[in-house]
């Protein structure tokens, strides 16, 4: 009976947790917004820029209030949050992101592909690499060459030549 | 009759059959790719169009348009990215229908209520140009902010098991299209010092990053982490598809309005239609949002109908109605055709081939829809293990060509992660995507109305006693107070 009763009583702190952290948001917005248009050459509320975000932050303060009182009533279990493969995941696409500009388009693409493979379960390595490498060649002939549209190049000159060269 | 003949006898000129078709081709593939839009392919078919006769360019444009708008729809059904922001509502209810095996019929359904639509439009193009025009005109600042609190009421429709988290996600999206420069002053709002925040939060990375990325972190994570293949299953049958018919006349009626108005675009057109067929299919066999069919004949009755609306202003008014019509209005003026009042009397061949090439598009549409995009579906019997890679370098992919600037795969990330998060704790996402949509127009036409109404005597005349502004609210005040009863029943 005390187990349960922990167990609720936790489910209510988590949502309790999200409505606070939108009435914290709310505020910190609120705030803003008021004394950016003080601190402004703004003369009236009514053309200030600060208008409609200053009412959009107080509705979520309303909103937020009232999902802070609000009794929690779901008791269902929340499936397991992250799991090893998402964290995986997550971090390849980060840090993807974050080599586009030194690796350039196609070495990067074809990185991401055969790592993501990898970590989803595809156990041929051939396969993966050739699929990798197929897909970015003809992504990047669809993208950049079909439709003008300039991809990021790599900033070592030798990796761009290659990709070049290949393309 | 002259007119009927004149639209007829296009049809019997191969080269123009020939443009309309390599256009629609590259309208289905361009609109299934996420991040490259519709928009993006007129524009670039505009550059290569410079030296072709008026007619040629427009017979291909026009076949970009109307197949590019619905092969959004494509990969909102089976990749759960919207091509485009008006198929984010296809999405709601087509994603569920492929994950149960149904894709090919989803896409049956996007196929054939696209192709209605389209002839919706054209029809309204064809017939009610001149009083239609008349109406988008007399619509004011406030009238903009009620159609879009209109929309926002909607909201009800779209949030599932509970209103006030649908509110939240509207308030975020709210709060996060005020971010970038102020369309009055010129102002950075909520950028906190960061340049690249200036130009705004792109419609486009938020939307990949939201429904795209979100999904597989979705996929990966917990319980759902399992890698199986779906079944594309079987098409739908005639019978099952006309049955849709009678009511997706008044969808087609919503898009055609909502396409009128310059600004206001397909997003809320389908938008606005779902809400509509929510409230007129109350019991359906499938809930909405779970895969039943009408939610995708709403939406793509009203997206594509949209196409034939957005062209009445810019053909009379020379008003776009939408970044496509704008491109659109260069190729007119380009070949020397001056949209206006008096353009159906000065250029009726020029309107006889529009119209002939809309018509034509949407056979093509058809066809495309009904015997090409199915074998799109076999896309969902690639092992997840390849497909969701390949889902994910879409996304950075369709983020970065929206604007050419690795800032936007990074706030697509952001926007993946908070969706991701969002979803774990069943808070909406639609009606963030909707608020992002609706956000500036709401702003900049709000500030303006009340700019408009303090130089007047009369301030809450001047704001809100004009035939169509209380229209719009008695509308707006009905939808609120239906989404109050229906979040009480809720709560009991």
């Amino acid at each position: 009976m005390n187990g349960e009763n922990e167990k609720n009583s936790r489910i209510k702190c988590k949502k309790a947790g999200g409505a606070l952290l939108f009435l914290a948001l709310s505020l910190v917005l609120a705030g803003y917004s008021f004394f950016s248009h003080i601190s402004g050459i703004y003369k009236q509320w009514a053309l200030s820029p600060y208008l409609f975000p200053l009412l959009a932050s107080l509705c979520l303060f309303g909103l937020s209030l009232s999902m802070l009182f609000e009794k929690a009533q779901s008791k269902k279990k929340t499936a397991p949050f992250l799991s090893k493969r998402f964290v995986y995941v997550s971090l390849c696409s980060v840090s993807y992101a974050l080599c586009l500009p030194l690796f350039g388009f196609v070495f990067a693409s074809t990185l991401y592909l055969f790592f993501m493979m990898r970590s989803l379960g595809e156990k041929r390595w051939l396969f993966a690499i050739a699929f990798s490498l197929l897909c970015s060649f003809v992504l990047y002939i669809v993208f950049a060459k079909l439709f003008y549209i300039s991809l990021p190049v790599s900033e070592l000159d030798v990796l761009q030549k290659l990709a070049d060269r290949l393309i | 009759m002259d007119g009927i003949l004149q639209v007829l006898q296009h049809f019997l000129d191969i080269k123009f059959v020939l443009l309309v078709f390599a256009g629609a081709l590259a309208g289905l593939f361009v609109g299934a790719i996420p991040g490259l839009s519709v928009t993006m392919a007129t524009a670039l078919l505009l550059s290569l169009t410079y030296s072709w006769q008026a007619g040629d360019a427009l017979a291909a444009i026009m076949g970009v348009y109307v197949v590019g708008v619905f092969s959004g729809a494509i990969s909102a059904i089976l990749i759960r990215i919207p091509g485009a922001p008006s198929s984010l509502v296809t999405m709601l209810d087509g994603s569920p229908m492929a994950q149960k095996g149904r894709a090919r019929q989803a896409i049956s359904y996007a196929a054939w209520y696209s192709f209605f639509g389209t002839l919706f439009g054209m029809l309204a193009l064809w017939l009610l140009a001149k009083p239609m025009s008349g109406l988008a005109l007399s619509f004011q600042a406030m009238d903009y902010v009620l159609l879009s609190l209109f929309g926002l009421s909607m909201v009800g429709g779209l949030s599932g098991k509970s209103i006030k988290k649908g509110l939240v996600s509207v308030c975020l999206g709210l709060i996060l299209s005020m971010v970038g420069m102020d369309s009055v002053y010129g102002t950075p709002r909520l950028t906190f010092g960061i340049e690249a925040l200036n130009g705004g939060i792109g419609i486009v990375p938020a939307l990949i990053g939201l429904f795209g990325f979100s999904e597989i972190l979705f996929s990966l994570s917990g319980e759902n982490s399992e890698t199986k293949s779906v079944h594309s299953g079987e098409k739908a049958k005639i019978s099952e598809i006309i049955r849709h018919f009678p009511r997706s006349v008044y969808y087609g009626i919503i898009g055609i309005l909502v396409g009128a108005l310059p600004g206001a675009g397909a997003p809320i057109a389908s938008f606005l239609a779902y809400g509509s067929a929510k409230r007129l299919v109350k019991s359906p066999k499938i809930p909405f949002g779970e895969g039943t069919a009408e939610g995708i004949v709403a939406s793509e009755t009203a997206n594509n109908a949209c196409i034939g609306g957005a062209l009445i202003p810019m053909l009379f008014l020379a008003v776009p109605g939408d970044a496509v019509t704008a491109v659109l209005l260069s190729v007119f003026r380009i070949h020397n055709l001056n949209p206006g009042p008096s353009f159906l009397k000065l250029h009726a061949s020029a309107f006889s081939l529009i119209i002939a090439a809309g018509l034509l598009a949407s056979v093509f549409l058809l066809l495309f829809g009904l015997f090409l995009a199915p074998k799109m579906a076999r896309v969902l019997r690639v092992p997840k293990r390849i497909l969701l890679p390949l889902v994910a370098i879409l996304s950075l992919l369709g983020a970065f060509s929206a604007s050419s600037r690795m800032f936007d795969v990074f706030i697509m990330l952001c926007f993946g992660f908070m969706g991701f998060v969002m979803r774990k704790h069943d808070y909406p996402l639609a009606p963030m995507i909707l608020a992002l949509v609706l956000g500036g127009l709401m702003d900049a036409n709000f500030r303006r109305a009340l700019q408009l109404a303090m130089a007047s005597e009369h301030f809450l005349h001047a704001l809100f006693i004009r035939p169509i502004t209380l229209v719009l609210l008695v509308f707006l005040i009905f939808s609120i107070v239906r989404n109050v009863k229906s979040g009480r029943q809720q709560a009991k």
